[in-house]
């Protein structure tokens, strides 16, 4: 049950995108997402598909693995879908009762559904194909200059590489615990809203005695190995820039450069109407 | 009346990268009333079999049949999908209720505030009686050995072993026939092993439960048990007596296992020209064997 979030995951093969900088995915993502919201039209979103398309492509990851962890987030992407078909108001389309579906509504739904959709993928994309340790440390290399302003940008860091370290320890832990108490007889899937969620109180319980004991017995570990903090720490592996980095680079701001420029461009639906018209 | 496993393979993350089979094509019994132990290396399929045998993993091939009762099978002649679901669910409360498993360092599924309330989930998920409940915590708490005092302290103030008897209690409240321990000894000092195994064992040739006990612990396995079974590469490598079983040291060797070290030493003075005539398996046995020797 736990094991069909592919959100978050590492996919571990080898690959070009997989072997590129850490700092390169990262900035490369966060443009992504500033070019996706500039996306006005369905030109725009097919660039912006074909483009991923090819990433995963060259990433070797199978599109039917990453489809599966766009599952878990269905519901959410339901919701949108029909908060929006009926709440936006405009030109009717469709009337019954109180409820009206507008040709702006569903136009605006579709596109929500396509951004989520494709800033889903393009994140897990990223997650995907990084390691956690070489996230958390192109995190750290690239919010280095807000250390002069006093921010403990080091300490951020190793809290989110434990907790990213951490999280497949604990969902074994859990699945582990529901076991057990599965053993002892224990149901989590019949009854109510309550039921349910009193049913968790025997996982609760167990996961967090856990959870406690093994921050404290990581603590001791890391003090036993002199760990204390930033100063003077020198790193195993330095990021380097390598020429893939660079060329990556380069394709990433040819790639935000035509999801920005397809907004400006008429999209295709205009160029149908206007060819129409000359007919 | 038995535990049959048939045919049963079983691969983990099925369509991953890190897609892996922990179990082919095992076929097993266990009968009724069997003292069992389970030896296998680290990864070599143990704790995914005995996860079977109370359907905790449903196998990716083959048939799991407790007591005559396929226990994936659909049931025949219900049509209606939520009348199925509520007869699946009836008989998997049934194979657990008969099937009791103590996973390996159960205390930390304790999670109530006192060690009666902790014993009490199983029986209580049972849908049982409240005399009827606090009878049977009386009677699980007895078989572990632990005194009435125990009763309302927290689980969390006790020592190691003493979490460790109030799990097992836990999972013995629910009265199973069939009783699975995962590694019951692991981290336990060699008193508090002995204490538990022997409890056990008492089990066993008293209550008459049938007992599967996983261990890494060749000397223990040697000690108590009446089957072995040892498994390697997700397949049943040797099945019989542990003076059958240890004979085959090589075999053994192979699948990262050894021999407990009296009938390493008694294998040795067979090499040595003495006569030891057959697998020694305890001190005792041993004792004799050198005092008959050095008689000459």
């Amino acid at each position: 049950m736990l094991r069909d979030i592919t959100i978050g995951q590492y996919y571990d093969v080898n690959s070009p995108v997989h072997r590129l900088d850490p700092r390169t995915k990262i900035v490369g993502t966060v443009l992504y997402i500033i070019g996706l919201f500039c996306v006005k039209n369905i030109l725009g979103f097919l660039v912006a598909g074909l483009g991923l398309l090819a990433i995963v492509r060259v990433a070797k990851i199978p599109l039917a693995f990453i489809l599966r962890g766009l599952k878990t987030v269905m519901v959410l992407l339901l919701f949108t879908v029909i908060l929006n078909i009926f709440l936006v108001k405009g030109d009717p389309l469709w009337q019954w009762g109180f409820l009206t579906i507008s040709r702006q509504g569903v136009y605006t739904a579709v596109f929500m559904a396509l951004r989520l959709v494709l800033l889903i993928i393009g994140c897990s994309m990223m997650t995907l194909t990084t390691t956690p340790i070489e996230l958390t440390d192109g995190i750290e290399r690239l919010l280095r200059p807000l250390k002069r302003i006093n921010v403990p940008v080091h300490d951020i860091a190793m809290i989110m590489s434990i907790a990213l370290r951490f999280i497949p320890i604990l969902l074994e832990e859990t699945d582990k615990i529901m076991k057990a108490q599965t053993a002892r007889g224990a149901d989590f899937e019949s009854g109510g809203l309550v039921a349910k969620a009193k049913s968790l109180i025997p996982v609760l319980v167990p996961l967090f005695i856990s959870a406690f004991r093994r921050a404290d017995e990581l603590a001791t570990a890391m003090e036993a190995r002199c760990y204390r903090g930033d100063e003077g720490r020198t790193r195993m592996k330095e990021l380097k820039y390598t020429a893939a980095d660079h060329v990556a680079r380069g394709l990433m701001v040819l790639f935000v450069a035509a999801l920005i420029a397809a907004r400006y461009l008429p999209s295709v639906t205009a160029i149908g109407a206007f060819l129409l018209s000359w007919w | 009346m038995s535990i049959e496993i048939k045919d049963v393979t079983y691969i983990y993350d099925q369509g991953t990268p890190s897609e892996s089979t922990a179990l082919s094509h095992v076929n097993l019994t266990i009968q009724k009333g069997e003292f069992v132990g389970i030896i296998g290396h680290t990864g070599s399929g143990k704790s995914t079999l005995i996860q079977h045998l109370n359907g905790l993993i449903r196998p990716t091939g083959g048939q799991v049949i407790c007591d005559g009762e396929d226990i994936f099978a659909a049931p025949t002649g219900v049509k209606k999908k939520k009348e199925l679901r509520a007869l699946q669910a009836a008989k998997m409360k049934r194979v657990r209720q008969k099937v009791g498993l103590v996973f390996q360092y159960p205390e930390h599924q304790l999670f109530e505030m006192t060690v009666a309330g902790d014993i009490a989930f199983g029986p209580k998920n049972l849908g049982l009686g409240e005399e009827e409940i606090e009878r049977r915590v009386d009677q699980a708490m007895a078989m572990v050995g632990l005194s009435d005092e125990y009763k309302e302290k927290s689980p969390f103030e006790l020592s190691g072993g003493q979490k460790r008897r109030v799990a097992i209690a836990g999972v013995l409240a629910m009265q199973p026939e069939y009783l699975i321990l995962d590694e019951p000894t692991a981290g336990l000092d060699p008193r508090g092993r002995d204490e538990i195994l022997t409890q056990v064992q008492q089990l066993q040739k008293q209550q008459g439960i049938t007992v599967i006990l996983v261990s890494h612990s060749m000397e223990d396995v040697a000690k108590y048990v009446d089957r072995i079974i040892a498994m390697g590469e997700g397949r049943v490598q040797l099945d019989g007596t542990p003076r059958e079983v240890f004979a085959h040291a090589e075999r053994l060797k192979a699948i990262g296992l050894d021999i407990p070290q009296v009938t390493q030493l008694g294998n040795l003075l067979a090499e040595q020209g003495f006569s030891v005539p057959e697998t020694i398996l305890s001190l005792d046995e041993m004792q004799e064997k050198l005092l008959h020797i050095l008689k000459g």
